[in-house]
């Protein structure tokens, strides 16, 4: 029964104008971000500039670093990102002094010679970074360095950039010729072309794919209210599982399908770009990229929908999908070239980069199993709601739905 | 015109209330997530443009909402206030709210020492919220589907956050941060006009299309 | 011999604190039931009750021996026809009974051989691909009968089916039901005494919760046998009689009003003893509960 009532819905699905807006607004989406298929282009030596690139040296990181929190603790003026807006968090004496803690702990001074050297140095005329001589003491680990700015991130409410997770921002270094080549080489042999293209493709299209699928999966759970088609569908045979189950997976499917036509149509592209400069193109990454990381967005944000419809008989789902991904997409933005979290909507938004990748792969993973795990479960306690509302024991909007007859006609 | 407060004070209760309550509370929550304080013009703008301006989607979208029933729409249909009017009320209501509310965040910003043309950053965020309000209240119009009502300004949204400018030039949403107003002349000429669009839409509908498609709208 | 039997013992049924049924109890057979009584009397409450839309709140309930409490053996020999029944307003008739016969379980062969002759037995069988926003009324409803047979049920449970019908489809309604009760339990429940009249050879009376009448169309008569009269009289008159008597029809002619009454004793000369109807003898019975005769 499960499967005829899949391909049922997913017929209805055909039918629905919610649908083919949404695919119009993914389509228009897809086309204005990744339309243009730029192929990459082996580097050649001897040019000015090969872009940036964050640092991967420990020690660089952790000088940039300090060079930054030092000039933020001498003006008082820290910048966070809570989610993504900004936002200077000024602090009061007792919770600079905890600062000027880290930073001693960091540098290896006495607290008060640490403030006055600090003092001295911005109020001199010419000052030069040398001249300040504050550096990381000698026998810092990264390891113990990343404890201390989590400490300072955590006295300055979240949100900064001293975060052990994205602390790599901070030291943004100019890429080399080496580095180019490198990178080159990584996207061709690690990322077979088109793992590097699928991550890019997963970071623009993980951002509307949060959120349209909680339209969809509205539309459809309020539809039986709106046709008033409850109590005839409430009487039958048919299980709570197979009516919602059937409903769940037909909007993922048909959400899935145009997004894997997206994506075959880049896979062809970079055979094609692939074969003319011999590489080896993997074919089957869009769709590795596509059901790891794409559909548990999907997944959570239909079952978010299904889950808060069947609960409200309301659009609410929409609000509470709209707030959460508000929140994530500036969130985001600060690990906006790879690192992810557990943010709703990971971030990957550069061409390649695969070592990044790489490190926080577990992360990513577990992320999405988070999230797919989350889905699972709003989408059978839709199921539990379902058939208490068949069963009248859960009775929305009062007794008016229920007892609508007596009320309106007396 | 006792007759339209009246009317006006009962869909103040069954309409606009709850988005006007979510607006409310979406708003006393920003200082949390976002610095509102010591803002520089830029970052007003960001905070205004990127954020305030959407509570025009919440309040002014769901106004065609209380008739979703059929049943209720021909019941409302055949009195004797048109339908229109009564949109019209719960519209002035909806864009009066609007413009308290962003008004109010504007004195709210001004007294934590934001530095910031107000009357051009207040006129601004009024004419992006009455646009992205105007997209999803014609949208309704025309879909009478909630959620499609809600998807198109959303994405408008999403769109002017990128690719942004370069694709919607004159109709770009977020232009104050780089000191730009004349975009919102557009949006505020554009919103109107959708409104007014949408308010006529059923009239358009009933003249031109055949009666069968009528019955329970286009979908 | 059939087995269909529905068994109602004490059943209570609260709303909140609003008590809609109180300690009902009845026994339904095969053949048409109906289920007569105001708008608001507890109708619709018990027929959701026998279709497990509604948990029992107190009592025991059971159909053709199953407890109600298992919603997945009753839902599957149980038919129901909701008071307002409506369906997704752009599916076609043929795809609406395609879908509700999924759900019901059928098996593809199954709907393809039934859902045809079905539609051509409540004569919608042109109508087919016709979407369903696009039907009127009684077609709607005579969908809903189909609908509601189509999984060959042993209990047919429907709720205010005439209303709404023209007096035409009306009658062609009843008449699909009798023919559908021949082997099984219909129920159906009204506030129009003509509908009970035509149909239904059993009936139990509900008023604000409470069964005031179970038993055969011809005992409710009898009882009220008797108390029936008849005059023919002026309209000054008829202000009066209406303050003494309880007045079930009148039809104006002339100057004079022809009324129908109730009485417990030969009023005044003029007014002839009369055999009752069904109407009149469900306004005797209701005036009977209040105490009032």
């Amino acid at each position: 029964m499960l499967l005829e009532l899949f391909l049922i819905e997913c017929k209805r699905i055909l039918k629905c104008s919610t649908y083919y807006v949404l695919i119009i607004c993914m389509l228009l989406f897809y086309i204005t971000q990744i339309g243009n298929f730029e192929m990459i282009e082996k580097p050649v030596q001897g040019l000015d500039d090969y872009g940036t690139r964050y640092s991967e040296d420990e020690n660089i990181i952790m000088d940039e670093t300090l060079k930054t929190i030092i000039r933020e603790f001498s003006a008082n003026s820290y910048v966070t990102y809570p989610i993504g807006f900004y936002k200077e968090v000024i602090l009061n004496e007792e919770k600079q002094l905890k600062i000027a803690g880290v930073l001693a702990e960091v540098t290896g001074l006495k607290k008060d010679d640490l403030i006055s050297a600090i003092d001295v140095y911005y109020s001199s005329d010419v000052p030069t970074r040398e001249e300040l001589g504050l550096t990381i003491k000698e026998d810092m680990t990264y390891e113990y360095f990343k404890e201390l700015m989590d400490q300072a991130n955590q006295i300055l409410g979240g949100g900064s950039r001293y975060r052990s997770s994205i602390l790599q921002t901070n030291a943004w270094v100019p890429m080399t010729y080496e580095d180019a080549m490198r990178e080159y080489n990584s996207i061709v042999y690690n990322d077979h072309l088109s793992g590097a293209f699928a991550r890019l493709f997963s970071d623009y299209m993980g951002i509307i794919l949060t959120i349209l699928p909680v339209f969809l999966a509205v539309t459809r759970g309020l539809r039986d209210k709106r046709a008033r088609a409850n109590q005839v569908i409430y009487s039958r045979a048919a299980s709570s599982f197979n009516i919602i189950i059937s409903r769940y997976l037909s909007m993922l499917v048909m959400i899935m399908v145009p997004v894997l036509l997206m994506g075959g149509w880049m896979t062809l592209q970079c055979v094609y770009n692939g074969s003319g400069e011999g590489i080896f193109v993997d074919v089957f990454a869009f769709a590795k990229y596509t059901f790891g990381w794409l559909l548990p967005g999907i997944m959570i944000s239909t079952s978010v929908g299904v889950f808060l419809t069947e609960l409200t008989e309301t659009a609410i789902g929409i609000l509470v999908m709209g707030v959460w991904w508000f929140a994530s997409i500036f969130m985001g933005i600060v690990t906006l070239r790879g690192g992810y979290s557990l943010n709703l909507i990971p971030r990957h938004n550069t061409l390649g980069n695969y070592q990044i990748y790489q490190e926080n792969f577990n992360i990513l993973a577990l992320n999405r199993g988070i999230y797919t795990l989350a889905a699972i479960i709003l989408t059978v306690a839709a199921v539990y709601i379902y058939s208490m509302k068949r069963k009248g024991k859960l009775i929305i909007h009062g007794k008016i739905s229920s007892n609508r007859k007596s009320q309106s006609k007396a | 015109m006792a007759r339209y407060l009246q009317i006006g004070k009962v869909n103040l209760r069954l309409s606009l209330l709850p988005s006007l309550l979510l607006s409310v509370v979406l708003l006393h929550l920003s200082p949390l997530v976002m610095g509102v304080e010591n803002l520089d013009a830029s970052r007003t703008a960001a905070v205004l443009e990127m954020f305030v301006a959407l509570i025009g989607i919440i309040l002014i979208t769901p106004i065609n909402l209380p008739e979703q029933n059929k049943d209720i729409r021909d019941l409302v249909e055949a009195k004797y206030t048109s339908i229109t009017v009564i949109l019209l009320i719960r519209l002035i209501e909806a864009i009066v709210s609007l413009a308290i509310l962003i008004g109010g965040y504007i004195i709210f910003l001004r007294l934590n020492h934001c530095s910031f043309p107000q009357l051009q950053f207040y006129l601004g965020t009024l004419a992006e919220a009455l646009f992205v309000g105007g997209i999803g209240f014609c949208a309704y119009s025309i879909f009478n589907q909630i959620a499609i009502a809600y998807m198109l300004p959303l994405v408008y949204y999403i769109v002017s956050i990128s690719p942004g400018r370069k694709l919607l030039k004159d109709f770009y949403l977020f232009s104050m941060r780089y000191g730009s107003y004349r975009e919102k002349f557009y949006l505020a000429v554009a919103g109107v006009i959708l409104i007014i669009f949408g308010l006529g839409y059923p009239y358009i509908v009933k003249r031109f299309l055949p009666r069968r498609y009528l019955k329970n709208g286009l979908v | 011999m059939s087995t269909e039997t529905i068994e109602i013992k004490n059943l209570n049924q609260f709303y909140g604190r609003k008590q809609a049924l109180k300690n009902v109890t009845l026994n339904i057979g095969t053949g048409m039931f109906g289920l007569l009584g105001r708008n608001g009397a507890g109708k619709t409450t018990l027929m959701k009750v026998l279709v497990t839309l509604l948990p029992v709140s107190q009592g025991e309930v059971t159909v053709c021996k199953i407890p109600v409490g298992k919603e997945a053996q009753i839902r599957k020999i149980t038919g129901y026809l909701p008071q307002e029944f409506s369906m997704y307003a752009n599916m076609t008739v043929y795809e609406a009974m395609d879908y509700l016969g999924v759900l019901s379980g059928l098996r593809k062969a199954e709907r393809k051989d039934r859902i045809p002759s079905l539609l051509e037995k409540v004569n919608l069988k042109d109508k087919s691909r016709v979407k369903i926003k696009a039907l009127s009324g009684g077609m709607k409803r005579r969908l809903g009968i189909a609908q509601a047979i189509l999984h060959d049920p042993r209990i047919l449970i429907v709720d205010e089916p005439t209303a709404g019908l023209d007096p035409e489809e009306r009658v062609r309604f009843r008449n699909l039901l009798c023919e559908i009760a021949q082997e099984r339990i219909v129920i159906l429940s009204t506030h129009i005494v003509g509908d009970i009249e035509a149909t239904c050879e059993r009936i139990g009376v509900l008023e604000e919760g409470e069964i005031i009448y179970q038993g055969s169309v011809t005992e409710l008569i009898e009882r009220a046998k008797g108390k029936i009269y008849a005059a023919e009289i002026n309209h000054i008159e008829l202000t009066r009689l209406k303050e003494e008597y309880p007045v079930t029809s009148m039809v104006s002619n002339g100057n004079h009003v022809n009324v129908r009454f109730i009485s417990k004793d030969k009023p005044f000369d003029g007014a002839e003893a009369c055999e009752a109807n069904v109407e009149d003898a469900y306004i005797y019975l209701m005036q009977e509960k209040r105490g009032e005769m």
